[in-house]
């Protein structure tokens, strides 16, 4: 094999061999926040449709302590928001949920009426 | 082997082209997933909230209250692209299908840009007069 070769054989062989490699590696990864992103899908719908059925006095309190306990079943540590978007009284009102689970989100309104 | 002459790159653009495809398969159908998914939720939280409320205001469920509050879930909750909303409301029992268009990232290539994501919902409440649990 002369010189020249040899050398356009390594650019063949990083090319071709080493960037789909790299490619297949991303793969895992892609299905790690694919899993991250459907868990705190389902986190903040669960926890959404707790709220709605349940109707508690303290909304904050407790979407956080029911995001936490429905994430750990997951396996997932989330980070659990809770905004007022209207009419929050004591009555109930409509809350803007957001879930946290590292850099994926995911977020949903839970609605209480006449609590 | 009679010589070392030749190239790797039909190999090369093989192991290329496979890892692309299967990139883009994980890629398009966690897409798809995560939308089924995030639009299963979002009708079930709807229909629920439209449902309760109905029953709240009239002890029964009322199409046009229902369809109402639909609107209005949904438009607090910034769900886009609906396509489709197929709705049946009884008395004491509602059911909705509803699909909405994902958009693909193919606008460059002239492939279809579009895929229609569906899902869905039931709600059932108890009926005063008697009771009596209509259906879980």
């Amino acid at each position: 094999m002369k010189d020249g070769s040899r050398g356009y054989a390594a650019i063949e062989i990083i090319v071709y061999s080493i960037l789909p490699l790299m490619v297949f590696a991303l793969v895992p990864a892609g299905y790690q926040v694919i899993q991250k992103q459907l868990a705190a899908e389902s986190v903040v719908r669960m926890v959404a449709r707790e709220m709605m059925i349940d109707k508690p006095e303290n909304p904050e309190a407790s979407a956080a302590s029911l995001a936490n306990e429905i994430s750990s079943d997951f396996g997932y540590p989330a980070s659990l928001r809770i905004s007022c978007l209207e009419n929050c009284d004591e009555d109930g009102g409509w809350y803007l949920l957001q879930v946290n689970i590292d850099s994926v989100q995911a977020r949903k309104v839970a609605v209480i009426e006449n609590r | 082997m009679k010589t070392d002459r030749g190239s790797i790159s039909p190999f090369g653009i093989g192991l290329a082209s496979i890892s692309v495809a299967t990139a883009l398969v994980v890629y398009l159908s966690g897409m798809m997933l995560i939308a089924q998914h995030r639009l299963q939720g979002d009708s079930d939280l709807a229909l629920l909230q439209a449902h309760q409320h109905s029953v709240q205001e009239l002890e029964y469920a009322e199409y046009s209250l229902v369809q109402t509050q639909l609107q209005r879930y949904f438009q607090a909750n910034n769900v886009q692209g609906l396509s489709f909303i197929d709705l049946e409301v009884e008395e004491f029992e509602s059911r909705m299908r509803l699909c909405s268009n994902l958009t693909l990232p193919f606008s460059a290539i002239s492939l279809p840009t579009s895929i229609a994501v569906c899902a869905e919902s039931a709600v059932a409440s108890f009926d005063p007069r008697d009771g009596l649990r209509v259906q879980s």
